[in-house]
């Protein structure tokens, strides 16, 4: 996996956005969304990114398509710094990398047909004829198990699990390097989740994609990922391999997100308790002084409450931000 | 042709708190057109008991909590059943009476408490307005009925609630705030519709164990609706599967997880992300997508997508059957346990 060459890179980002009020706009404060992030996603990797509303998931995935401006640090792509690139390679930056949507539904234009909705993409970057378009169009449908004959219908036409097929399709038109998904399958029932997330792992391993996923529930990024990331505040607290994390958890809220995760086989298990994490997630413009988690941990000392604590690597891929964790010795 | 899921008698007195009795609520479409959003669905449920309801979008889930305090919007209605509360039919009692045990008798929490709080009243005061509306108290006791149904859910702040707004708090505490409006007037059941579906991990752990609490403080019953495998087997006692309008499945949680018969619950089982899962991997998942309401296919709606199916499922609706005591499943074939590797699927028993 080191030897995989790296797609992104990101170093140290942070967000901060000052908070204005009154008549001469002074400025009152901060909301400081993303804390300094450092990590690199290299290829063939399916990277989870999990946190609560508010952990500055989002606005991280707007960092990594150059739709927000950063306060400080450096996002690159294939070696080349985002915001220094030139017309072409931007352009370059945004075929290589396409997003998955949430929204099945807001996501496609009501009025456009899928064909429309699939060639257009190729359409504005002055790929093929109009006919090698529709044959990519049909193409695109019955990679992501749709029917090619569906291609006149409608958004409208379609329920939810089909749509969200539909945004996978317009996201692979070109074909891309990277695919950056914000809840992918939050949106969908059970039995379309579950084809979602297998159609995802079928189109990795058939296209050699990159993944950078976002979501809330560990159970989806656990079936999915190679490598992930906890946020918390706008800060990665805990990230590492997938099997790091899940079998040995090191960051109190880490493992608080995996205890409060409801549980199938739990559910069945008299001996675990579902636990309940105290609080909930701070506000971005009134972080507490410490480590932002602290007043919600139940092992914290009197450190966590002064001073940030240091990054501590466990392995080469796993490290965890805590005072605490993991315990000497 | 309808499913008819049976009752359990009650050993004592033989009558349940609610017992549904084969509802079916349709919605007109068109001149002659009809939704069956709900057809032929039964269940019981008695004092301190939990009833999952879990089905996808479109499964008629959400118009079952609709049908039970009769507010199925228009053009839908009540086509047909009985809905027994105490014994008395729910169908048969005067509107206005009917508005009177809303809230007071049956509990409800919708999915999103943003809109679901008047922004322009305190929380205090929508809480008090609801006391007073169904009990007769004096402003004395009504206030610390508010205060004491607020603490149950954890919100602590004395007096201060009646000068806060809705906005003033956090989708959490304003679920918690929806929770407290339900049970302010100690209902006999609470009907949850998607409780927890907009909250995060850790706040839905809270709502989660803050309802299950309450729940055993109050002997409330408690219906909950949801698309959740994970929740609805955290907190539930039974498990009802619907598919199409039809119950599929009705089973007490621990068999239904271990043992189900339905082949649509069978992959609806497996198709969930399980979180203690040793490693990343392909799910077993149901093939296509669920069916066009207004197209149903004839005999069973699950057999276009059913690994079991055989040549009888498009001929005829199976109805429900008891396939061992108090689990019904509504199937021509029911999966036999030799099919399934679930719970070496779900690992339990390896951690033991």
């Amino acid at each position: 996996m080191m030897t995989n060459p790296s797609m992104f890179d990101v170093k140290d980002i942070r967000k901060n956005i000052p908070i204005r009020r009154g008549l001469f706009s002074r400025q009152v404060g901060t909301w400081d969304i993303l804390n300094g992030i450092t990590f690199s996603l290299n290829k063939g990797e399916i990277m989870g990114c999990v946190g609560e509303s508010g952990s500055g998931k989002s606005v991280l995935l707007d960092c990594l398509l150059r739709m927000t401006s950063l306060s400080s640090g450096e996002v690159s792509y294939s070696g080349r710094n985002l915001w220094s690139m030139n017309q072409d390679e931007l352009r370059g930056f945004r075929r290589d990398v396409q997003l998955i949507f949430q929204d099945p539904v807001g996501s496609l234009h009501p009025r456009m047909t899928i064909e429309q909705i699939l060639s257009e993409p190729l359409a504005i970057n002055a790929i093929g004829t109009p006919h090698e378009r529709k044959e990519r169009a049909a193409e695109l449908l019955q990679l992501v198990g749709l029917d090619a004959s569906m291609a006149g219908r409608y958004p409208h036409q379609f329920s939810g699990g089909q749509r969200q097929r539909i945004g996978i399709a317009r996201a692979l038109a070109m074909n891309p390097q990277v695919i950056l998904a914000d809840e992918p399958v939050s949106a969908l029932d059970v039995s379309l989740a579950a084809q979602v997330l297998n159609l995802f792992l079928d189109l990795q391993e058939q296209f050699d994609l990159t993944y950078f996923i976002i979501a809330h529930d560990m159970a989806v990024l656990r079936q999915l990922c190679t490598k992930l990331a906890v946020i918390y505040a706008g800060r990665f607290v805990e990230t590492g391999l997938n099997q790091e994390i899940y079998n040995s958890p090191q960051h109190p809220y880490t493992r608080a997100l995996l205890q409060s995760s409801p549980s199938m086989a739990r559910s069945l298990d008299t001996r675990q308790q579902f636990e309940v994490p105290r609080g909930e997630s701070p506000d971005s413009a009134r972080l507490p002084a410490g480590c932002p988690f602290h007043p919600r941990c139940d092992f914290a000392r009197d450190v966590c409450a002064v001073e940030l604590p240091p990054q501590k690597r466990i392995s080469d891929t796993h490290a965890v931000l805590c005072h605490v964790f993991p315990e000497a010795g | 042709m309808m499913s008819q899921l049976p009752t359990h008698t009650n050993t004592s007195t033989g009558q349940h708190l609610l017992e549904v009795r084969d509802l079916k609520t349709y919605y007109k479409i068109g001149k002659n057109r009809e939704i069956k959003a709900v057809e032929g669905l039964s269940f019981t449920l008695d004092p301190g008991q939990t009833l999952g309801i879990v089905g996808e979008s479109g499964s008629g889930k959400s118009t079952v909590s609709r049908s039970l305090i009769r507010l199925v919007d228009k053009p839908g209605y009540i086509a047909g059943g009985q809905m027994l509360w105490r014994g008395r039919d729910l169908l048969s009692i005067p509107d206005g009476e009917m508005t009177r045990l809303r809230g007071k008798e049956i509990g409800l929490i919708f999915q999103d408490p943003t809109t679901s709080l008047n922004p322009l009243l305190t929380v205090g005061g929508q809480l008090l307005e609801t006391v007073k509306t169904h009990l007769r108290l004096s402003d004395h006791e009504a206030q610390a009925q508010v205060l004491e149904t607020l603490e149950l859910v954890g919100i602590r702040e004395g007096d201060a609630v009646f000068h806060k707004y809705p906005c003033d708090y956090s989708t959490g505490f304003r679920q918690r705030v929806m929770i407290a409006m339900s049970i302010v007037c100690r209902p006999d059941i609470v009907i949850a519709d998607e409780p927890t579906t907009m909250l995060g991990v850790t706040v839905q752990a809270q709502i989660l164990a803050a309802l299950r609490e309450l729940q055993h403080e109050l002997g409330m019953a408690m219906i909950l609706i949801t698309h959740d495998f994970g929740v609805v087997s955290e907190i539930s006692d039974r498990i009802l599967v619907m598919y199409a309008g039809y119950a599929m499945e009705y089973a007490p949680k621990r068999e239904f997880l271990l043992e189900p018969k339905h082949p649509y619950s069978v992959g609806l089982i497996t198709s969930v992300p399980i979180i203690e899962a040793r490693k990343s991997r392909r799910l077993k998942v149901i093939p296509g997508f669920p069916p066009d309401m207004l197209r149903l296919p004839p005999g069973c709606p699950f057999a276009p997508r059913c690994s079991y199916v055989q040549e009888k499922c498009h001929e005829e609706m199976p109805a429900a059957r008891e396939v061992a005591p108090g689990h019904w499943c509504a199937c021509h074939f029911p999966v036999p346990k030799a099919d399934l590797d679930l719970v070496e699927q779900l690992s339990f028993e390896e951690t033991a």
